[in-house]
């Protein structure tokens, strides 16, 4: 039975290994060809790691286009869009959960209603009105256009949900006013949520590509994904220069996975969140 | 008191005020908006919209590029949601038992999800060269002939399902792990007395207790499969012969690349009800089911 185990657990560990391997295999092989030369990445077969491997590549695709703008650029935005969904995302959760308040129902209908209206089929409606507004190809209509989420303000209802109302009344009673209730209240009791909130935020805005690139024209306002996707195209995609489009991934991707391999713990427990707010 | 009441109710909407003005510019508006553009013609430049009535549904159907995009959306839902399932649940099965090593493991499987689509997509259009792309070098190494992956109408599609199911699969694996872990050990442990072995007891015990997640994973696979742009813009561009281009692909190529505004905007709202009447279901099935608590 023991040894039968053990077996078991071997093949297990193989099977694993296995997959583990053929999901990570992408990265690997964009990092392999990044160091490659221009000769070596044509051949066939394909050497499995280059064979005088070039690090100065990644200097040179680093110059060879405005990444460090690109970068800034989606730091900036993501971060900023950050800021503002926690804050109207926690205010508008708790006047949903702990207020009470005649448009109530309505509004949490309406927030029902957003939650299921997929976000790419307004883009161009949506387009419309921020030309209107005259926030086409700026930072205020990056940020300003995707500064709620009805998700976000989902995920934190769900969290004041658990927060007993005692606590809250108890508060109220007490003549603390509302924005001080939610600041020395709810809010450090659901800090765990606003984190993965925060995390994940930023992580689909820093990714965001399709609603950036439909509102920006200018090369100074590009956010990294769309700015290396015109790198690709104008950069000789097709045939000259592979290691160096390899290499530009490579940075790109790069802080994600650094940033996951810090917050994993963080990310993975907003499966629970997720799982929970689905729910309802 | 009926004053104080007033007051509250102005508070409150001070409070909803912050998250009610930008969803109300860019989510509520938008989507009227684009109800009234579905009936109108309209070439984005001219001061006038004309009132058309149903005509721009009608024009949709009779136009085959709907009919295709319609069987390409489908064929996209398909062929992610089934994979990202079985992959993420074979995963999660793998990955259930507290084991040496388990979380670098789930870390490398689910890496992709946090990685910009765009720029996985270009490393996998290398993959996908012809000549010398890992993809062509596998089949190659089985004995079998290389494929145009992404000029091929037979393949690009494929090519693309890949890249989204490689993407995916981590997400709904950590999905499963979740609920594997909520699957009580009594119940396992009552069926093994009971003399049922390991896969009776998986199919009987374990699939019935997540199905609410495996529920859940498929509507949400499915509304975002509808939605997926950046790999196809990356890796295709709804070509070769539309036999990438979904719903949502025709409808950003009618509204940005053709300014049929009208006729866009009548896809559009095709994809409106098709999401909309996904997620009514699953908040409506998703109350009758909750199999734990």
């Amino acid at each position: 039975m023991r040894r039968m185990n053990g077996l078991a657990a071997a093949c297990r560990h193989v099977l694993l290994a296995a997959a583990a391997l053929t999901m990570a295999f992408p990265f690997y092989w964009m990092v392999t060809n990044a160091l490659k030369s221009n000769d070596e990445i044509w051949r066939t077969p394909p050497t499995l790691w280059a064979q005088s491997p070039n690090w100065g590549q990644f200097a040179e695709a680093w110059m060879a286009a405005p990444f460090g703008r690109y970068m800034f650029n989606s730091i900036f935005v993501a971060g900023v869009i950050v800021i503002l969904q926690c804050i109207n995302s926690g205010m508008m959760a708790y006047a949903l959960t702990h207020m009470k308040f005649r448009l109530k129902g309505a509004f949490t209908g309406l927030i029902l209603l957003g939650y299921m209206v997929p976000s790419t089929a307004v883009y161009l409606p949506g387009y419309i009105v921020l030309s209107r507004l005259g926030l086409l190809d700026s930072y205020a209509g990056l940020i300003i256009s995707n500064c709620v989420s009805v998700f976000s303000i989902f995920l934190v209802r769900q969290a004041f949900l658990q927060v007993s109302h005692e606590m809250v009344e108890a508060g109220q009673i007490d003549g603390a006013s509302h924005f001080r209730i939610l600041w020395t209240i709810l809010l450090p009791l659901t800090r765990s949520s606003f984190a993965v909130l925060g995390l994940i935020t930023f992580i689909d805005h820093y990714n965001n590509y399709f609603w950036p690139m439909l509102i920006t024209k200018s090369q100074h306002l590009q956010l990294v994904s769309a700015g290396l996707r015109s790198f690709f195209v104008e950069g000789g995609a097709y045939g000259l220069k592979w290691p160096l489009i390899m290499a530009a991934s490579a940075f790109t991707i790069a802080p994600l996975l650094i940033l996951f391999g810090l917050t994993q713990k963080t990310i993975m427990r907003s499966f629970n969140m997720y799982a929970g707010a689905s729910k309802g | 008191m009926k004053r104080l009441k007033w007051g509250e109710d102005l508070r409150a909407l001070l409070f909803t005020l912050p998250a009610m003005l930008p969803l109300s510019l860019f989510w509520f508006y938008p989507l009227g908006y684009i109800i009234y553009l579905s009936f109108v013609e309209w070439d984005f430049m001219s001061p006038n919209k004309l009132f058309v009535g149903l005509s721009n549904y009608r024009a949709l159907l009779d136009n085959p590029a709907f009919y295709q995009s319609l069987r390409v959306s489908l064929l996209f839902c398909l062929g992610s949601v089934v994979p990202v399932i079985v992959i993420g649940l074979a995963f999660a099965l793998l990955l259930n038992r507290n084991m040496k090593g388990g979380a670098i493991y789930r870390l490398l499987m689910f890496s992709p999800w946090v990685t910009p689509t765009v720029a996985v997509s270009i490393v996998w259009s290398w993959i996908y060269e012809p000549e010398v792309g890992m993809a062509n070098t596998l089949l190659r190494a089985f004995g079998l002939e290389g494929v145009r992956w992404l000029e091929d109408p037979a393949w690009a599609l494929v090519a693309v399902l890949i890249v989204t199911v490689w993407k995916s699969a981590g997400w709904g694996m950590v999905f499963y792990l979740v609920a594997l872990r909520n699957v009580p050990s009594e119940l396992l442990e009552a069926a093994e007395l009971d003399g049922a072995g390991s896969w009776r007891k998986f199919l009987n015990v374990t699939l019935p207790l997540i199905s609410p997640t495996t529920f859940f994973l498929v509507i949400v696979q499915v509304i975002s499969a509808l939605q997926a742009y950046d790999q196809i813009n990356v890796l295709t561009q709804g070509g070769p012969a539309g036999s990438t281009r979904t719903l949502l692909y025709l409808y950003y190529q009618a509204a940005f690349d053709s300014f049929q505004i009208g006729e866009a905007s009548a896809v559009a709202i095709t994809l409106v009800i098709s999401c909309m009447a996904l997620s009514l279901l699953s908040f409506g099935v998703g109350r009758k089911t909750v199999h734990y608590h």
